[in-house]
């Protein structure tokens, strides 16, 4: 009896003292979003701090290739110019993380995340000028306007993408945010539960045995 | 410690399944079934050791508890380290399945030597029975180490490197797990002198 009271308090003394503070262990994770035809990458140990100083490549993943490697700074960022070969080709790659000593992670990038984004042109130094027009907020309007001014609908679709990206973009840093949740404490106690079930069960047909 | 699936070659991955087989067989086998509560709240306690984080430095680091595990449990850490590994494979994704073996071994091995080593050695009086508790805190840590390490390099991974990388990151719960056997285990020694295996 004495040993059972022992048992339980050790486990509450587990799950109530220490379990405030969890966190960091060993999972890593990168996220990574388009913006323009630059690639950002994110990556963290999750929980935990940011990976610095890890490794990361653009890998094919059917043919092993590797198109791009990059190193992460303090914050566990670096951006890729998305490789030319995958431009051109509109390949699905991977982005794989070595952050050392057997920590690894990776993320999948298909090509129509950054495909539909065409490669900036020299109409790209006049975005920051047009997007001010009034009249951008109304699509049609905006063409309109603009075709007098002699630019395409294709230009335009070229330059309100590139504007979404750039707005987009701190939306995706959150998300890379939160896609890094760390073990909740009730997975921490469903774990506790099941190693005292799989004893339970293990008594259990013992005691049958000896009877 | 915990390697990630996809970084361990194949003949690692798969001499580490082999171990962890053998390991848990001979110790199912070995096992005391009245001190299945004990096995169960160590596994639990290491289960949880994992996510508690001790910010050092740039990087952080957790406890690891093997050496307890062993000190307390003889064979019956293999099986609670096992456990608690699966557990964290599946619902953290700490390691995984695959990797499982490889790193039921990095962790469970040692706690095997430090038991064998060790065992006599915290039945002894005061000051030998601290001294012995903390080396083997210390030392099942280091053995971790390198046996990652060496995982790590039969799978292609310059040792070197590595080594130095993961031993220099576990100086510091070297320490710390010194201490904290040291004291779990004369804590132990006072109240429940039996618990130790």
């Amino acid at each position: 009896m004495t040993r059972m009271l022992g048992t339980i308090a050790t486990v509450c003394f587990l799950v109530c003292g220490l379990g405030g503070s969890l966190a960091h262990a060993h999972r890593v994770g990168v996220f990574c979003w388009v913006e323009g035809n630059k690639l950002h990458t994110q990556s963290t140990f999750q929980p935990g701090g940011p990976v610095k100083g890890g490794r990361l490549q653009i890998v094919i993943p059917a043919t092993g290739e590797v198109l791009a490697t990059g190193t992460t700074d303090l914050k566990g960022e670096y951006t890729f110019d998305i490789p030319i070969k995958a431009l051109k080709e509109g390949l699905d790659f991977r982005v794989s993380l070595l952050a050392g000593a057997g920590h690894q992670g990776h993320w999948d990038v298909s090509a129509a995340d950054y495909m539909e984004v065409p490669d900036p042109g020299p109409e790209s130094s006049v975005a920051p000028l047009q997007a001010k027009a009034p009249g951008l907020a109304n699509p049609e309007n905006a063409s309109h306007v603009l075709g007098m001014n002699g630019i395409s609908k294709d230009a335009l679709q070229k330059l309100l993408d590139q504007e979404l990206d750039r707005k987009l973009a701190p939306i995706k840093r959150s998300l890379a945010q939160l896609q890094q949740a760390r073990p909740s404490v009730s997975e921490v106690i469903g774990g506790i539960g099941y190693i005292f079930g799989i004893m339970g069960l293990v008594l259990y047909f013992k005691s049958k045995k000896s009877v | 410690m915990h390697i990630s699936e996809g970084v361990l070659s194949a003949p690692v991955l798969l001499a580490g399944a082999g171990l962890t087989l053998t390991g848990l067989t001979i110790a199912l086998k070995k096992m005391d079934y009245d001190t299945l509560p004990q096995v169960a709240v160590m596994a639990a306690a290491f289960f949880v050791a994992s996510l508690i984080h001790v910010p050092l430095g740039p990087s952080s680091v957790h406890l690891i508890l093997n050496g307890i595990l062993g000190l307390v449990l003889g064979w019956g850490a293999v099986p609670a380290i096992f456990i608690a590994l699966l557990l964290q494979a599946v619902l953290f994704q700490f390691g995984g399945l695959v990797v499982l073996g490889a790193n039921t071994v990095i962790m469970g091995l040692p706690a095997l030597v430090v038991w064998m080593l060790f065992s006599r050695g915290i039945r002894g009086n005061g000051r030998t029975a601290c001294i012995c508790a903390a080396s083997a805190g210390a030392l099942s840590i280091f053995l971790s180490a390198l046996l990652a390490a060496v995982a790590l390099w039969i799978s292609g991974d310059d040792l070197l490197t590595t080594a130095k990388l993961i031993a220099l990151a576990h100086v510091p719960i070297m320490l710390l797990e010194g201490g904290m056997t040291a004291v779990v285990v004369g804590f132990l020694k006072k109240i429940k002198p039996e618990m130790l295996a």
